[in-house]
């Protein structure tokens, strides 16, 4: 049975009416066609769905659309500011840690969360942060990069990621 | 996914009257990691799913009465990050940061690997071994259970359906304790355990004793179980590294020969629980008595170094490879290129954007490039065989000769020079002889259409040299070979079999090095991609192989999901160390070649070479698994005499 449910995403509230059996994933991408949430794998194993719920960088392909109703979703569009990109997102840029790109929306809210919880990680820290982001093109190595570079510049202008 | 009736009970209560109403057409829906998977491959269709993820009562962790208590919705990663844990009991913060990877654990609940009870299950696995048990609750009311009574077979359990998962109760010794927890997995995060294992022990005051032992393993029996044998010649015994070594082939117990068989055979998974179940115990003693097992444990480490190299050709002899261009030099002095390479990631629309602006000297924020769309570009076959920036750079300097003759002649009639005397410098077109002589590209471009009459465009087609070699075998079969090598550091685990790349050095001759960040992010790419091969990934071609499929495996070409497909995680990347050997090739547009495939290539020999070089066994079958590790050591010491 269809219901209704309000939710906050990216600082916008929204209302959308679902089935039981959607996803958040397909809420994203579907209904509100914000499609930087990628769909691969739907089995929590590849990452590509990343955003962050309450604060929490989880895969939407993981969570029913219905228990979302009152929380706040995050998704990559939530980071630039206007025109002005978010220094992770300007990293993975300068640092050419997106190829395909399609684990890029997903990595990058892995990052924020993570640099929100812990603004000054270590570099094994970095890859713990990105373990359940899978990505076949870079190797890992300038997105790790990346995040070390974006965490130092974020310290510096003493900002939270 | 099957469409359900949802209900979220606001409470423990009212879950529990839901549940019993609506019996096993329900099922209890918390993180979702594992019943959303379910019900999106349709293994389950629950009529009614009844959702307890936000029911706080049961996310709380705390300690009372010499209890660590944690409720079923902590989440793994609250449990990997939880002082009290850590603290109190080790082995299951240890467990925690080892299930999945980190987006996964803010989801996957401890209530959830109860009830899923697979015997890979992690937490489950930890908590057995630290004696735990579980409370639950039914409209009956409350009973609570050792773990050992709750599980009752793979995915099988006592939890009847009107039941809920109140929380997990750890008991605290009082005394010398500690436990440990030791996970072996097809890659170093996102795996499921092949085999694991997790212990606890309880010294004697003064420390000398083991006074109580519990080790549990995981994925060998149909739940996760103790290794009773292990425990009992434990007990009583001093407690040092020695006596732990004495005993651990009593570790697999009854469960060996285990029948099941998944992610490693039977034999590999009794080999290595045994040598797990004692790192485990040696864990626990290490946290009991504050050891540093670092030195103990390099002992069982063996390094070596192996190098490869690696010869590419552009084209196999007598192949097609044609590409074509469309140059334009429009009159505001910004050019337009069509072509059809394809731009999957690796950059090639940044080189052919800086290839075209060098051949036509403007900047590059200047060149506008058109491609991917067969519809408005010319032909080309694509992104394939690492040719991009070899015949896509040979094509647009071809069309850029034919710009630049038409910008010439507009240029020497409207200067009054003579074409051959001009050149392209900095966005001008300038007389060699005559410095006052110069006009910009786009007033040459404009003179050319107004005044000439004549377009600026340049319309190129670049073939490779590909042809079969003659009878004689002589001809130009290769347009450019290149080159590739790579230094491996491997250290392999001689009582796992598990070869882990340390350092990882990758150098390529890719000619000149149009962008060489990209020639690194390709380098690095293709180290890590050729480590899986090596290490990791196994696509069986199954029925499809003349001979026939190798016993348990899928009969698909591939397997079925990315965790039995196992790419590197951020976890399994080394100290990698990409380099460049720039050797000008005469052929290639501005002395490129390609660099695409061949960085692949000779990682995976380089990683063999160094397992050969570590320990002495000779592999040729990719990918050198931990279990053909294993085997290959085991048959060579058999088949040497043994030295006194």
């Amino acid at each position: 049975m269809r219901r209704e449910i309000t939710f906050t995403l990216n600082g916008e509230e929204k209302s959308v009416f679902v089935e039981p059996n959607i996803t958040l994933l397909q809420v994203l991408r579907e209904q509100l066609t914000v499609t930087s949430p990628k769909r691969s794998c739907e089995q929590g194993e590849c990452g590509a769905c990343t955003i962050i719920l309450n604060g929490k960088a989880v895969n939407a392909c993981l969570v029913l659309a219905v228990t979302v109703q009152g929380k706040r979703v995050e998704t990559v569009e939530s980071l630039a500011n206007g025109t002005e990109l978010h220094p992770l997102q300007r990293a993975f840029v300068d640092i050419t840690a997106a190829q395909c790109g399609y684990c890029t929306p997903g990595m990058l809210l892995a990052a924020k969360a993570l640099l929100d919880a812990n603004p000054d990680p270590s570099y094994e820290e970095v890859k713990v942060g990105l373990a359940g982001n899978l990505c076949r093109c870079t190797g890992y190595v300038k997105p790790v990069e990346a995040v070390l570079t974006a965490a130092a510049e974020l310290r510096a202008a003493g900002v939270k990621g | 996914m099957r469409n359900f009736e949802y209900l979220a009970p606001a409470g423990v209560d009212e879950a529990i009257r839901t549940l019993a109403e609506h019996g096993s057409d329900a099922i209890v829906l918390a993180g979702g990691t594992d019943v959303l998977v379910w019900m999106n491959r349709r293994e389950i269709a629950p009529k009614y799913v009844v959702y307890i993820g936000d029911l706080q009562e049961l996310g709380q962790i705390r300690e009372e009465a010499g209890e660590l208590r944690i409720g079923a919705l902590v989440t793994q990663a609250e449990l990997a990050e939880s002082p009290v844990v850590a603290k109190k009991a080790l082995a299951l913060a240890i467990a925690a940061r080892n299930c999945a990877g980190p987006i996964v654990r803010n989801l996957a609940t401890i209530g959830g690997n109860l009830g899923t009870a697979t015997p890979a299950g992690d937490l489950v696995l930890a908590c057995m071994a630290l004696g735990g048990k579980v409370r639950l609750k039914g409209p009956k009311g409350e009973r609570l259970l050792p773990l050992e009574e709750f599980l009752v077979g793979p995915q099988a359990t006592v939890l009847a359906p009107d039941e809920l998962i109140l929380e997990i109760v750890l008991p605290l010794p009082s005394g010398v304790t500690g436990s440990g927890f030791q996970k072996l997995g097809r890659r170093k995060a996102m795996t499921i355990s092949t085999a694991s294992a997790a212990a606890s022990v309880v010294l004697s005051a003064d420390g000398s004793t083991f006074e109580k032992v519990i080790v549990a393993l995981g994925s060998l029996g149909p739940t996760v179980i103790h290794s009773d044998e292990f425990e009992r010649a434990l007990t009583g015994k001093p407690a040092t590294l020695e006596e732990i070594n004495n005993w651990r082939h009593l570790a697999g117990g009854d469960a060996c020969p285990s029948p099941r068989a998944r992610r490693a055979s039977a034999w590999y998974r009794c080999e290595v629980a045994a040598v797990l179940a004692a790192r485990a115990v040696e864990d626990a003693l290490a946290a009991a008595k504050g050891l540093d097992l670092s030195a103990h444990r390099a002992a069982s480490k063996k390094r070596g170094r192996g190098i490869a190299g690696a010869i590419y050709s552009l084209t196999p002899p007598g192949f097609p490879n044609p590409c074509a261009v469309n140059l334009q030099m429009r009159e505001d002095g910004s050019a337009v290129l069509q072509i059809g390479v394809v731009e999957i990631g690796q950059g090639a629309n940044t080189v052919m954007t800086q290839m075209a602006a060098e051949a036509l000297a403007i900047p590059y924020e200047n060149v506008t490039v058109h491609t991917n769309d067969t519809g408005t570009v010319p032909y080309d076959f694509g992104t394939v065989s690492s040719r991009g920036t070899f015949v896509a750079g040979n094509a647009i300097i071809r069309a850029s000769l034919q710009v630049k003759e038409v910008l010439y002649e507009a240029a020497a009639v409207a200067l009054k020079g003579h074409p051959d005397n001009f050149y392209l410098c900095a966005g001008f077109v300038c007389d060699k002889y005559d410095t006052e002589k110069r006009m910009p590209i786009g007033e040459a471009a404009k003179f050319a259409h107004f005044v000439l009459k004549k377009l600026p465009i340049g319309t190129a087609f670049f073939y490779p040299k590909s042809s079969a070699a003659d009878q004689n075998s002589q001809g130009e079969p290769i347009a450019a070979f290149y080159y590739h090598a790579t230094v491996a550091d491997v250290e392999v685990d001689v009582e796992t079999g598990v070869a882990d790349v340390v350092d990882l050095y990758a150098v390529v001759d890719c000619g000149k090095a149009i962008n060489p960040r990209l020639v690194d992010a390709q380098v690095e790419g293709g180290a890590i991609q050729a480590i899986g091969w090596a290490l990791r990934e196994d696509a069986q071609p199954g029925l499809t192989c003349a001979s026939g499929p190798a016993e348990g495996y899928n009969p698909d070409f591939m397997p079925v999901d990315l965790e039995s497909y196992p790419i590197a995680t951020s976890m399994d990347l080394p100290m990698l160390h990409p380099g460049l050997v720039e050797v000008f090739e005469p052929e290639g547009p501005f002395g490129a070649k390609p660099a695409g495939e061949i960085s692949a290539n000779s990682g995976a020999p380089a990683v063999f070479n160094a397992i050969y070089k570590a320990v002495g066994v000779r592999l040729f079958d990719m990918p050198a698994t931990p279990e053909k590790i294993l085997r290959a050591l085991q048959d060579k010491a058999e088949s040497q005499p043994a030295t006194v």
